[in-house]
Formats: C-alpha cells, sequence, structure tokens
C-alpha cells in the first residue's frame, strides 16, 4: 500500500508515475446501485489520519465521503459528518445508491451528521476566528457521543468542512487555525480519530493563497488526491502541485469514466436511432441550419430523390431536387426556424427521375438540437399513390354526380350509401334524406320482396343487367325503371356492397305503349277496310297481305307470300307486271300496274295495283306499301264500251257509205244536165260535205276506240314532209270559204312514219284552227326544223284558249267552250287522237294560247335517220309505253 | 262501132251499197251485174267472166279474202283484177296479202272509186 505521507517533506515517499493507489482495488468492494464501478480514488485510513481532499466537483467528494463512511460503520466505527446541507444529501443519496441505510446507523448513534455552518457558529468568536475552548467544548461532546455508540477501540471519523467554509467566507487564517485545533483536539483525544476535511479546490485558485495552501497541506497527514510528484524541489509547492494534479487527474479519470458511460449510453441509443433511420418508410433527410446542407439521407430518401446517398450527402439542400428553387428552401429553413414543425401537405418532386409523371410527397421538418449542434430533421412521405387515387376518386365522383343516370350505392343489408344528384332529381329525395336509410324507401308495397333477391345475387357476386320495374318516388309517383346492379368490392376482393344505375324508362315504356296502339290501328285499318292491302320488304318480298287478298284468293298467308303472289297472276299479265315490280324495287319509283288475279273460283278479275316506297331519315327504303283495287267491273265496262263504239261506228260506216254515194250520184247527174236547178245541185253539195263529216266523226270514233283497245295500226314509210303539209293545206283550203290558209317556211325534212296519220293531225289541226276563229279570216301554217326535229305550227287569231285548259284539250271527250258556255260542235276527240299519233312517232304537240289571243299548235317531230331504211310495214301502238 | 263496155261483176250484201256502186259504174259505162253471194263468185262460168270483180270483205258473213284465196286458185279467175272494199281501213294489208289487186275504204269518194277501177281495167 503506497501512500503518500503528508508530513513526509523530503518527497522521498513519491510514487513512480502511474502507479498510483488510484490504479489498486480497493479492499472493501463498493458498488454503487447502478452497478457501475466507482470512482478509483479510495479512502484508506489508518491510525490517527487527518486527511484533506480537494475536489473539482461534488461527486468526488461525495464518493471519498461515502468511502469513508461506509469502511467507517463496516469497521464498527461511528461517523460523524459535519457538512452542508447539500453534502449530506448527496452522500444520503449515495449510500442508498449502494443499499446502505443510515436510519439504523443514526438511531444506534453509529451516524451523526451536523450542519456545518451551524456547528461553526457555535464556537466561533467575535473577531472571526475560532474559539479554541468553546471548540473543545462542542467538538468534543459530538465526538464523545460518538465514541459511546462506536464499538470499543474502534474510531471516530469525523468529516468537517467547516473549514471549508471559514476559507470561502475570506478567512483563510481562520480556517489554518480551525485546522490546528482540529489536529490539536485530534492528539489529545482518548479515542482514536480519523479526520477528514475537504475543500473545493477553486478556492484555492489564486496564487495569492499559495502559502495558505502550504499550510493547510501541512496540517493534514495525507492529501486527495495523492500522486507522486518528484520534480518539484519546493516541498510546499511540491505538495501543492501534487494535490492539484491529483485532483485534476482524478477528475479527468472521472470524466473519463463518466464520458464513456455516456458515450455507451449514446452508442445503443444511436444505434436504435440509427435502426429506424435506415429502415423507416419514410424518407429521412437531416439538413446543418447553418449551411443548408444535408448531412444525413436515409435509403428511402435516396429512393425518392433518385440519387445514391454519396451524391447527396453535403449538397446544398437547393440542389437536391427536394425544392424547386433555392427561395422556396430558404422559406422552408426560415419556417423550420421559427415553428415547431413545418408542414407541405403536397410537394411536387420536380425532378421524379423517372418517366411516370410528376410525383408527390408530404414532409415535414423540425429543427432541434442535438448533440450541441441544430440540425434540421426532414420525414418524406411519398403519396403519389395517394394523390393518383385521389384524383381517380375525385374524377369518379364527379362523373357519378355529373352523370345523367341515377347513382346510388347501399351495403349488403340494404341502407344507401351514396344518392348523386340525378338519383335526387329522379326521385325527389335528396342525398342527405337517403344516405343511411333502406333502399326499399323506394319501392312500391307490391315489389318489396325484390330487394331480397337482389341481395342474394350481389352476395353471390352476380350482376343484374337492365331489369325493369317499378319505383316510387318522394311524392308517390310511380316510374317504370331499368335497372343495372354490380357488386362493391373492397381492395381484398370481398364484396362489401352494391352499386345501382337507374334508368327512367317511363318515356320509353309510354312510346312503346304508344308505338303498339298506334300499330294496333293501322292494322285494325288494313284488316277492315275493303281494298287490298299489302307490304313489302326492300327486297320486293311481300310480308304482309289484310285479309280480303286471303279472301279473294282462297289461298293462305303462306301461299301468296313473298313472291308467291305471282302464281294468282293471270298468266298474260304475268311478265309485265313482274318486270314493273321488279323496276320499282330496283329504282325506288312508285308502283302501277293493271291486271288480273285469279279468284277462288277460278276466274280472273282486273286490278290496278299502286305500290309506294317508305323511306327512312336517311333516304332508304325501308318498306314498300301498296294496294290492289278490284276494277274488273270497270274494265269491263269499257271494253264493251270500246266494243260498242268499234260496233257502232262500224255498223254507222254502211248506211253513211250508201248516203254518200246517193248523194255523190245524185250531183253527177244533175250537174250533167244542162237547165239543173242551181239551188238542187246546192243542196246536194251541202249534203255531201256534211256526209263528209259525218264520216270523218265516225272515222274518229273507230280510231279512238281502236287506240284504247290496242289495235291501231301505224304504217311507216319515209316521206316528205313538206310535201305532205302543202298536200293538206290545199285539201282544207279547198273545202274553205272563210278563211285564208297561209304557208310559211319549209322544214326540207324527211320523216318516217304513218304519212296518213299524221296528215289526219294536220287535217285536224286546220279544221280546229278555222273552227275556233270565226270571227277571223287567217290561218298560219308555220315550217321550221332543226337538227333533230322538224318543225309545224298552226296558228289561227280566234278565241284562244285559257291557260288552265291548255292540258285538258287534249283529253279524250273534252269539249271546248266560248265565253257563253256554248260548246261547239265535236266529239271532243280530235285533240286526243292527234296526240296520240304525234307521240306515237315520237313528237310532241303542245299549245300556246291564252284568252282571245288565238292559239298556236305546234308539231315537232323528229328527222328520219340516214341509217332509216325505208320501210313499209304496220306496227301495233300500244297505251303503255 | 263502140268497144264492148267493160264487164263489172260487184259482190255486195248491202242492198244500198250495191245499188250505189251499181248506178255509179253504170252512169260511167260499164256493165255491172251483181251478186250478194260469194259462191256465186266461184261458180261463174266462162261466158260469165267479168273484167273486174269489185268484193266486199265481209260478205253475207263470209270473209271475202277467202273468196279472193279461192278466186285466185283457180285458172278460169285468177287472173281477173279484184277491187276490195272494207269499212275497216285496216283491212288493205290482208287484202293484198291474198291477192286483191286494190282496195277501197267504206266511206268511199266517187270519184276515187271510178279511178280505181278505171286504173284496174286498162
Amino acid at each position: 500500500m503506497a501512500d503518500i505521507e503528508g508530513k513526509n517533506a523530503n518527497g522521498t515517499g513519491a510514487h513512480a508515475m502511474g502507479e498510483s493507489a488510484l490504479s489498486k482495488p480497493v479492499g472493501t468492494a463498493y458498488r454503487n446501485g447502478n452497478g457501475h464501478q466507482p470512482h478509483r480514488h479510495r479512502l484508506v485510513l489508518d491510525a490517527s489520519e487527518h486527511v484533506v481532499h480537494f475536489y473539482e466537483r461534488d461527486e468526488s467528494l461525495v464518493d471519498s465521503l461515502a468511502a469513508f463512511v461506509v469502511a467507517g460503520l463496516d469497521a464498527g466505527a461511528a461517523c460523524v459528518v459535519v457538512a452542508t446541507e447539500a453534502h449530506r444529501r448527496q452522500l444520503a443519496a449515495r449510500l442508498a445508491d449502494g443499499g446502505r441505510d443510515l436510519d439504523e446507523a443514526r438511531a444506534q448513534g453509529t451516524f451523526i451528521a451536523l450542519d456545518a455552518a451551524k456547528t461553526l457558529a457555535r464556537f466561533m468568536a467575535a473577531d472571526g476566528m475560532p474559539d479554541p475552548t468553546r471548540f473543545r467544548e462542542v467538538i468534543g461532546a459530538v465526538i464523545a457521543r460518538a465514541a459511546e455508540a462506536a464499538g470499543s477501540g474502534e474510531r471516530v471519523r469525523i468529516f468537517g468542512e467547516m473549514v471549508a467554509l471559514l476559507w470561502d467566507r475570506g478567512n483563510p487564517g481562520a480556517a489554518i487555525r480551525l485546522e490546528e485545533l482540529w489536529n490539536g483536539l485530534a492528539a489529545g483525544s482518548a479515542h482514536p480519530i480519523s479526520l477528514f476535511c475537504a475543500y473545493p479546490i477553486q478556492s484555492f485558485a489564486s496564487e495569492a493563497y499559495g502559502e495558505a495552501f502550504g499550510e493547510i497541506c501541512a496540517n493534514h497527514t495525507r492529501v486527495i488526491p495523492d500522486e507522486s510528484y518528484s520534480a518539484l524541489t519546493n516541498p510546499d509547492e511540491r505538495l501543492r502541485a501534487i494535490a492539484r494534479l491529483q485532483q485534476k487527474a482524478a477528475s479527468l479519470e472521472a470524466e473519463i469514466a463518466e464520458r464513456k458511460a455516456v458515450e455507451d449510453r449514446l452508442r445503443i441509443s444511436e444505434n436504435r436511432y440509427r435502426k429506424l433511420f435506415e429502415s423507416s418508410t419514410d424518407g429521412i433527410l437531416m439538413i446543418d441550419p447553418d449551411s443548408c446542407t444535408v448531412i444525413e439521407a436515409n435509403p428511402v430518401m435516396t429512393q425518392l430523390l433518385g440519387s445514391p446517398s454519396e451524391q447527396l450527402l453535403g449538397r446544398e439542400l437547393w440542389q437536391i431536387g427536394l425544392f424547386p428553387d433555392q427561395q422556396a428552401v430558404e422559406r422552408f429553413m426560415q419556417a423550420v426556424h421559427e415553428q415547431d414543425v413545418v408542414r407541405y401537405e403536397t410537394l411536387p418532386l420536380p425532378l421524379s427521375g423517372d418517366d411516370e409523371g410528376n410525383r408527390y410527397v408530404e414532409l415535414a421538418g423540425s429543427q432541434f438540437r442535438a448533440n450541441g449542434h441544430d440540425v434540421v430533421q426532414c420525414h418524406l412521405r411519398e403519396i403519389t399513390q395517394r394523390k393518383r387515387a385521389e384524383v381517380a376518386a375525385a374524377h369518379l365522383a364527379a362523373i357519378v354526380t355529373s352523370a345523367e343516370d341515377a347513382i346510388a350505392s347501399k351495403t349488403l343489408e340494404g341502407i344507401v350509401t351514396s344518392w348523386n344528384a340525378s338519383a335526387e332529381r329522379m326521385f325527389g329525395y335528396t342525398a342527405h334524406e337517403m344516405i343511411g336509410q333502406p333502399i326499399t324507401r323506394l319501392f312500391p308495397p307490391d315489389r318489396l320482396d325484390e330487394e331480397d333477391l337482389i341481395l342474394a345475387r350481389i352476395r353471390a357476386g352476380q350482376r343484374i343487367e337492365h331489369f325493369e320495374t317499378v319505383r316510387k318516388t318522394k311524392e308517390g309517383r310511380l316510374l317504370d325503371v331499368s335497372l343495372t346492379i354490380s357488386p362493391i368490392r373492397d381492395s381484398s376482393g370481398t364484396i362489401i356492397g352494391a352499386s345501382k344505375i337507374v334508368r327512367d324508362i317511363t318515356e320509353r315504356k309510354r312510346a312503346e305503349e304508344a308505338l303498339r296502339e298506334s300499330e294496333e290501328r293501322l292494322r285494325f285499318i288494313a284488316e277492315s277496310m275493303p281494298q287490298k292491302i299489302f307490304t313489302a320488304k326492300p327486297n320486293g318480298d311481300v310480308d304482309y297481305f289484310n285479309p280480303q287478298w286471303m279472301e279473294f284468293t282462297g289461298l293462305a298467308f303462306e301461299e301468296i307470300r313473298h313472291r308467291r303472289w305471282a302464281g294468282v297472276l293471270h298468266p298474260d299479265d304475268l311478265d309485265e307486271t313482274l318486270a314493273r315490280w321488279r323496276r320499282s324495287i330496283e329504282t325506288g319509283e312508285p308502283f302501277y300496274g293493271e291486271h288480273r288475279f285469279r279468284r277462288a273460283g277460278g276466274d280472273y278479275r282486273w286490278h290496278v295495283s299502286r305500290a309506294i316506297p317508305i323511306r327512312d331519315d336517311d333516304g332508304r327504303i325501308t318498306m314498300w306499301i301498296g294496294s290492289a283495287t278490284d276494277i274488273d267491273e270497270q274494265k269491263q265496262l269499257e271494253e264493251r264500251q270500246n266494243t260498242f263504239i268499234s260496233m257502232a261506228s262500224h255498223e254507222l260506216k254502211t248506211p253513211v257509205t250508201s248516203l254518200t254515194g246517193f248523194t255523190q250520184i245524185l250531183r253527177r247527174r244533175l250537174s250533167a244536165q244542162a237547165d239543173a236547178d242551181s239551188q238542187t245541185l246546192r243542196f246536194l253539195e251541202r249534203m255531201d260535205a256534211q256526209l263528209n263529216k259525218l264520216a270523218s266523226l265516225i272515222g274518229d270514233l273507230l280510231d279512238v276506240s281502236r287506240m284504247q283497245t290496242g289495235a291501231l295500226a301505224y304504217r311507216q314509210t319515209r316521206f316528205d314532209l313538206d310535201a305532205l303539209v302543202r298536200e293538206t293545206v290545199e285539201n282544207v283550203q279547198a273545202a274553205t270559204t272563210t278563211h285564208y290558209l297561209r304557208l310559211e317556211g319549209a322544214t326540207c325534212a324527211r320523216i318516217v312514219g304513218d304519212q296518213d296519220r299524221l296528215g289526219q293531225v294536220l287535217v285536224n289541226l286546220l279544221t280546229n284552227a278555222i273552227k275556233y276563229s270565226p270571227q277571223a279570216d287567217t290561218v298560219v301554217v308555220r315550217l321550221d326544223a332543226d337538227r333533230e326535229c322538224a318543225h309545224v305550227s298552226v296558228q289561227d287569231f280566234g278565241i284562244g284558249i285559257a291557260p288552265d285548259d291548255h292540258e285538258h284539250i287534249f283529253d279524250r271527250f273534252y269539249q271546248a267552250a266560248d265565253r257563253e258556255h256554248n260548246t261547239y260542235p265535236g266529239l271532243g276527240i280530235g285533240l286526243y287522237i292527234a296526240r296520240t299519233i304525234v307521240d306515237q312517232h315520237g313528237g310532241r304537240l303542245w299549245l300556246e294560247s291564252g284568252p282571245g289571243a288565238g292559239s298556236t299548235f305546234h308539231v315537232s317531230l323528229p328527222l328520219a335517220q340516214t341509217e332509216d331504211a325505208d320501210a313499209d310495214h304496220a306496227t301495233h301502238a300500244t297505251e303503255e309505253e | 262501132m263502140s268497144t264492148p263496155a267493160k264487164r263489172i261483176l260487184i259482190a255486195e250484201d248491202d242492198p244500198d251499197i250495191l245499188l250505189v256502186l251499181t248506178a255509179m259504174l253504170e252512169d260511167a259505162g260499164y256493165a255491172v251485174t251483181a251478186t250478194e253471194s260469194g259462191d256465186t263468185l266461184l261458180d261463174l262460168s266462162d261466158g260469165e267472166l267479168p273484167d273486174l270483180i269489185v268484193l266486199d270483205m265481209l260478205l253475207s258473213g263470209h270473209d271475202g279474202r277467202e273468196i279472193v284465196s279461192q278466186l285466185r286458185a283457180r285458172p278460169a279467175t285468177e287472173g281477173i283484177p279484184i277491187l276490195m272494199l272494207s269499212a275497216h281501213p285496216a283491212a288493205e294489208s290482208g287484202a293484198r296479202e291474198v291477192g286483191a289487186d286494190d282496195f277501197l275504204a267504206k266511206p268511199f269518194e266517187m270519184d276515187v272509186l271510178l279511178a280505181k277501177v278505171a286504173r284496174q281495167l286498162c
């Protein structure tokens, strides 16, 4: 055991460096309650010692003191501690840490604690120096008491820092004196005493106290900390230096140990923090607020910024792509400095580094102090997905809100969870009124059981589409609706509810009903009217015959549909009718035809059929509608009429022939007589003329009837038109005395046609012109031709024909009338015949006239083609051309 | 000495028309005989053969064309000129087809009749 003998002034008790009492473990193993090794310096006392402890910190004092007390108590000694309140408290705490309870010792009297200041006051004299007599009394009494409690032969250990108090009060002399008194007491005491006092080393900081320091040291047997130091020659100096150094060393060691413990704690704490830092799902960024540079960035952060951490550390904050610019960084740093936490709910990452479009983060930053430095820590959480989900949800919500259809959703129990604006409109309930309510609120009573069926299907994951049913509005109005209901699933696929789209089909149903009614009505009309009605598809297949057909033909619809109706046509009419029908189908032109259909009894009846196409908005034919009317009666009547006319005119010819003959014979014979009576001759002449008219009329009638039946024959010859016109004009002029027929121009045309018939036309026009201009005296015939046609016109200067009549005059049996409504003589068939003949020749006959302005009849005939050979054959003309 | 008059045989069943025809032709200086029957025409003896036959298309219900055909088929009568009469102008082609030399539609002009007859007899 190496000790430094305080009184050993020659310094030979010096130790080798580094081998101090400090490095030696204590006999009594002493640990504080934390399990830590206590401070290294130990206190070992033997004999009467007076130890002084110069302590830099309270802890080291308390350590020494605690060791002092513990050693004493363990050894059976009594301890007296005269200390400040603070030190007493610290001591008690230190001992309690070690599991040492002082109460027992206190009760036994082996531990006495006294207040330093109070005790000092008891023996301090007025002159500021301790009074020896009173000191001995006071302290002696205390010692005696302690000695009593201590085991026999055991020491009394006394700690006192009253000396320190005196020193602190600025009375070094008093302190030294007190030290001397202590020593004196200890020396003269019957009881062995160990003395231990302590001074804070700061008290001796000043050089001025150097001597005093030495004196104090001199008063002690040992100075703590003890250290060997041989260099100094001045023993006092040495002691002081030693003491100082030892104190310092002790402090240092204590500090080191302390720091190590702190560091250990810190390291554990650090490790924990680092683990959090590395594995956090948020990005964490540590920034030095002074330089605005990145100190740390965790893996998630580097991922978010798209740069490896090497590229981030040390970079300035505005460079790493988190903030758009330097100003933003400055604003952030400012805010973080002022506020507790700065939050950015949505920060777009300007440099996202990938091509998925914008990314967004949530940022929380705060500034705090760590290890003596300010640091700014930022937490970043990527919310791009959330944002996208938000946008998608908002989008969806917007669609639902603005949808025309009513959209609602409900839970699997049928409670409404959403209700869009269209649903509000449709049903009259607001979202507020419907959400949380059962959807059955909308059901009319007779439909309530539908909901169970619907929910059952939904639970099974099935979709319900276009389910037509009835629902009720807030006002109680019933709606025809079409529902489409789909299950709603959560992210794990579990069905959590249903979404419904409701479409109001009331209008559609109404329209359908109206259409049905309309169709019913049309069907009724079609079925009950006497006419035969049919409809056909655009391709000509008949798809509907009204009942009249089946009744007439005696056949079933199946037997006459599509094109089978051709089977009831008269064979002679088959080709023509089918050709016409085909043409109409192809061209879309209305269909017209006269033909015979076979009746159930087998006989044929004439019908006239008409059909028109029905087109859609684009002009495409969607169907044909037609009717067939029985005209058999009329047709037969017509035939009989024609037959009658034919027969009649034929019959009439016979008497006319003989009349004409006799008249002519008489004229001839009479004019051969010299003394013929002129009047008689004249009469005969009149008779002849009238008979000619009669013959002419009869001939026209016959022509007309033949034209109707298609029995009129036309010859085809190539002739000179001008010659025909000239000849005709001469003939008519010869029979006319009232008018002068003037011929102008020439056609120089050759015509292919029936010369006689065309002559007939001219005669008709000329005689009309004369007849209808009784007040005039001239008729002008003009001839002209162009490259394609020859043109003949006959102009009279008579009463004219009103424009309304212009077309009618060419009708069969049309009677023209004068202003007094006297019809002109004639059957009214001349122009009809004329037109028919001209038409047959491919020409045109038309009228130019006005009331009182005379009339001009124009005839144009196509010129003969050079290739046409002279032909002399008759062709049958038909009326259907 | 006058040339003997040409002999014309008229076959016509309407008595008035027959009268007219006879008067017209006799006035013109022809010798006219008449018959109402087609059979008579076919039974003519050599001494009775006319220089011209005027034949109605419809003779007592018989088709005049038949008669013409038959006349043309007999050597005795095949060279005799035949003028056909009809109320139907359209019958002309049919008449010429069977061998008639000319045709006249009823009612007819006397001048026209005489002209046609003259043409056939020269």
